[in-house]
């Protein structure tokens, strides 16, 4: 049995470097004093005496010891010192903590009743040894903190479920389960299967997709002639020696030497051969005498054609010059004839115009005399002779009369054949301009037909006389060229007709390759479970579901051990919960309180039930000072079972009067008062109604007052037994 | 630590997998000794995930198979 | 199972649907456990576990037979209690099911009855439980069974498989 008997503490927390000492020689001792007098940290010393940095930060499992200060701010060391009453003797456990340049030290030290001394290590060895209690046991069954009163006083069943689990110490097992939940296994599980479910229906709809493309193959095979029983390798190999066999024999009957080219050791290669084989045809077709001569015909005919043309074109050109000359001669007469009849012309014209000359010299004359006359009209002088100058009545008139009845007439008539052999004389000109023009055309159609005959003589490597018709060897020539040219193009339709046949076996191999390619791929794709790939996929499935499923059944586990542990707990402490709970709420209604646990459907945890001697739910019906009285009467219950299990012969209670009336107070330091007589009670609270009860009826008691804390001194403290 | 030692008794019982279920729980609890249930979710997710990880590796080269 | 194995699956179940369809499977399952020298098969079409076998090394197996095309099955309590009360007479209980998606085979689980519950459960998570050697001495004798029965199947559905079970011995009971 370990009993704390002296608690000595320096500038730990709410203390300040000033050694402060609590005595423990009763069983009830009181830290009484308002909030913030440093009574908790009294409380709070034991168990960091104890335990060390596992109570403090977040391995304590305590949401507010997340940034928990150990050194009191105005000390720069914290020490801790906790005599021990055990079986053997005292045992001083010293554990400091010091802070400086930025560094934390921490020294544990343990001495022995025979005044051994361990350090560090050794000493924490010999902590565990001699509390044999974990922390998360120590903070649930000896020490009974504010939260857990507050969590089973809530309504919510499922926090009240996780502080009775926290009240019954089976806080590992509750850890490591949320650790396992939020790890989100399945999540991960059900994405893999996802994962591989799509890669399935890939596989199906490429199957399906290939599966159709071959069939559409197939098909468009046999609308090519091609037979089911050909679709395959052999059909493919017979084939491609057909098709070799067929390109030799075409090489040497062209008389080229073919290309060698090599026979596909598979059928994969054969959309290669397929290609060098339609190479090697167009190759052997291009080298091709056939193609040649047809090249070299075609355009010596194209030549001659031309020439020929020209040679037409010429001479019908000439002849059409020459018909214009004789339709010429004929409507207008020779040259010649039209020399003769200009010269005719000209004679006659000249006639005339010796005549007018005779004529005119009279009508001169007169012209003159009666413009003269005229002019002297203006002066009255008309009649006065111009040559004589003698006055003739009515002379004006008279050479007027004289002019327009003979002279005018006379040359009139004159001038109109003279004007009228001179428009002959113009046409006559006109008619020797054009028949110079045709014969001078005559001359150019005659050069250029010489020039077509000289092409023509070049062509033939044949010179004409004049008796020759070049057009005659030309056409000869032509006949000669059109009918090697028939020849030719028979030969090469008959060739032709082979390279089709040869490409079309060709194709056909494309078809067949294609075929055998899309069943290929189909068989790979089908045989994607054979591969090394697939099968480390399923190993891997398998290895996850293995993972999955131990995890799962080892949270079974640990949900059956957390079960069976709260029964066994419950139900090896039942009597006394019962028993102090009914002692403090004094309920008329509930004769005894029945803790069931049960494993929760839903969510796999324990859940709790409070019955009464009825067997009817409890909770409903409890007031807040009830529920706080049931959580002191499990931690008081569970403490007194415990004795068996561990040595620690004292609990700590941290403000636990809360919520309670002033009857259930009272009725609380009874139960406390009976507790006492087999634990030592260390009791911190600022209920001044706790006190004054705990002050009157504990028969033995220490009670620490705390007040007037100050940053630098601390709390000042009163002891009174 | 006694919940240890009450699940591996648990464990002990169903013939099943015991032996590789035992080790699994001996790592469950070194990580939850060392830190808490934050260190028991980290370890398993990290083991689920770097398992998917594989796995969704091969499927990729599966999938380029098709 | 093989490519046509699969296809003539489909083309069962896309005849008769998913229920009948599991039951004609089921027949077909029991129909290749005979194949493969096992004996004392008993086949059951309502109440019950749907499957019993006897291996040559004196095994007993009772079988719940789920198929399905999703990546789930559920199994309901009547499941459950039927293969507790099974294997009080020293009947292993096996969940046998069958997805039918392509390179998938049956996958034979040989799941603690405590570890198995009502609920939806993903066919991976049975994977841990897998009797492998079983489950590849089941896929070419289920290939064949079905390549040998699938004409009348497709014609005559589950009456047919009846038949042929009671040919060879095997009970049936739909009941």
């Amino acid at each position: 049995m370990l009993q704390i008997k002296k608690i000595k503490i320096d500038g730990f927390r709410g203390f300040p470097i000033k050694s402060d000492t609590f005595e423990i020689k009763n069983p009830i001792i009181l830290f009484y004093g308002e909030n913030h007098q440093g009574k908790s940290s009294v409380l709070n010393a034991i168990e960091w005496c104890l335990y060390g940095d596992k109570c403090t930060g977040v391995k304590s499992g305590i949401r507010e010891r997340k940034d928990w200060e150990i050194v009191n701010r105005n000390s720069s060391k914290a020490i801790v010192d906790i005599e021990i009453e055990t079986d053997k003797g005292i045992v001083r456990i010293i554990r400091t903590e010091s802070k400086g340049n930025g560094r934390i030290e921490r020294t544990i030290e343990v001495v022995l009743p025979d005044g051994s001394v361990k350090n560090e290590d050794d000493a924490e060895s010999e902590i565990t040894r001699l509390v044999r209690l974990s922390y998360m046991d120590y903070a649930t069954t000896i020490y009974q903190h504010q939260e857990a009163i507050r969590a089973i006083v809530t309504q919510k069943p499922s926090l009240r479920n996780e502080a009775m689990d926290l009240l019954l110490g089976l806080a590992d097992y509750i850890n490591i389960l949320y650790g396992i939940k939020m790890s989100k296994i399945k999540d991960v599980q059900r994405k893999l299967v996802d994962n591989f479910d799509n890669f399935q229906e890939k596989v199906e709809d490429r199957i399906k997709f290939r599966q159709e493309e071959l069939e559409k193959n197939k098909n468009k095979a046999k609308s090519k002639g091609l037979k089911n029983k050909e679709l395959n390798e052999k059909g493919l190999k017979n084939y491609m020696l057909d098709i070799k066999k067929d390109t030799n024999k075409f090489a040497s009957q062209l008389g080229i030497s073919g290309k060698h080219i090599p026979f596909p050791s598979n059928w994969k290669e054969s959309s290669i051969f397929a290609e060098l084989i339609e190479e090697e045809i167009d190759r052997l077709w291009s080298k091709s005498p056939d193609i040649k001569g047809q090249r070299e015909l075609s355009s010596k005919k194209f030549e001659a054609d031309n020439l020929k043309e020209k040679y037409i074109r010429q001479k019908k050109s000439l002849q059409k010059q020459k018909t214009g000359l004789k339709k010429f001669e004929k409507d207008y007469g020779s040259l010649g004839e039209i020399d003769d009849e200009l010269k005719n012309i000209q004679k006659d014209i000249n006639d005339i115009n010796e005549e007018i000359k005779c004529i005119s010299p009279k009508a001169s004359l007169v012209k003159e005399g009666i413009r003269i006359l005229k002019d002297a009209s203006l002066s009255l002088k008309e009649n006065v002779c111009p040559l004589c100058g003698e006055e003739v009545p009515n002379l004006l008139d008279h050479l007027e009369k004289e002019w327009k009845q003979k002279i005018k007439i006379e040359i009139n008539k004159l001038d109109s054949k003279k004007e009228e052999l001179e428009g002959r004389w113009g046409e006559l000109e006109d008619l020797q301009i054009k028949y110079e023009r045709i014969v001078k055309d005559i001359e150019r159609e005659e050069k250029e037909l010489l020039e077509v005959i000289k092409d023509i003589s070049n062509f033939l490597g044949k010179k004409f006389t004049d008796q020759e018709d070049p057009l005659a060897f030309l056409e000869k020539e032509l006949g000669e060229i059109e009918m090697n040219l028939k020849k030719i193009n028979k030969s090469i339709k008959n060739k032709l007709g082979k390279i089709n046949s040869i490409k079309e076996k060709n194709n056909k191999i494309i078809l067949i390759h294609n075929i055998l390619e899309q069943e290929n791929k189909i068989e790979d794709i089908m045989k994607i479970n054979e591969t090394d790939e697939y099968k480390e996929a399923e190993n891997i499935r398998d290895i996850l579901s293995e993972f999955i499923s131990d995890i799962e059944e080892i949270a079974n586990k640990v949900r059956e051990c957390s079960v069976n542990e709260a029964k066994n707990k419950i139900s090896s402490a039942e009597a006394a919960i019962s028993d102090f709970f009914m002692k403090i709420t004094k309920n008329p209604g509930i004769k005894q309180i029945k803790l069931i646990v049960e494993k929760d459907s839903r969510t796999g945890g324990n859940s709790y039930s409070f019955l009464d001697q009825d067997e009817n739910e409890v909770t409903p019906i409890l007031s807040l000072g009830d529920f706080n009285s049931l959580a002191l009467s499990i931690f008081l219950g569970l403490s007194k079972m415990d004795s068996e299990s561990h040595p620690l012969k004292f609990i700590i209670m941290d403000d636990p009067s809360q919520s309670l009336s002033e009857k259930q107070k009272k009725r609380f330091v009874e139960v406390l008062e009976e507790v006492s007589q087999s634990k030592n009670l260390l009791i911190s609270t600022m209920d001044t109604e706790l006190q004054n009860f705990l002050e009157r009826l504990a028969l033995k008691k220490t009670i620490y007052e705390f007040s007037k804390w100050t940053p630098d001194s601390g709390p000042s403290i009163n002891c009174r037994t | 630590m006694k919940y240890k030692e009450k699940v591996k008794e648990k464990i002990k019982e169903s013939d099943i997998r015991a032996k590789e279920r035992l080790k699994i729980w001996d790592k469950i609890c070194e990580d939850y000794e060392k830190g808490g249930a934050e260190q028991v979710k980290s370890d398993i997710s990290e083991r689920v995930n770097a398992i998917k990880s594989d796995f969704d590796e091969i499927i990729s080269i599966l999938n380029k198979m098709l | 199972m093989k490519w046509n194995t699969f296809n003539r699956l489909k083309k069962i179940r896309n005849k008769f649907g998913s229920q009948q369809f599991g039951k004609i499977t089921q027949k077909l399952l029991a129909l290749s456990f005979h194949e493969m020298g096992y004996t004392h098969i008993v086949e059951r079409g309502v109440q019950g576990v749907d499957i019993d076998i006897k291996g040559e090394e004196g095994k007993r197996y009772a079988i719940e037979v789920k198929t399905t095309n999703k990546s789930s099955i559920n199994l309901s309590s009547d499941n459950i209690q039927a293969l507790l009360d099974r294997s009080k007479d020293s009947y292993l209980p096996v969940i046998a099911i069958l997805r039918l998606r392509i390179f998938e085979n049956w996958v034979l689980a040989r799941t603690p009855i405590s570890e198995i519950s009502t609920s939806n459960i993903l066919i991976d998570r049975l994977r841990a439980y897998r009797m492998i050697s079983l489950e590849s001495k089941l896929e070419p004798a289920f290939d064949y069974v079905v390549e040998k029965h699938f004409e009348e199947t497709l014609k005559k559905g589950e009456s047919y498989l009846k038949e042929q079970l009671n040919k060879i011995g095997i009970e049936t009971r739909d009941f």
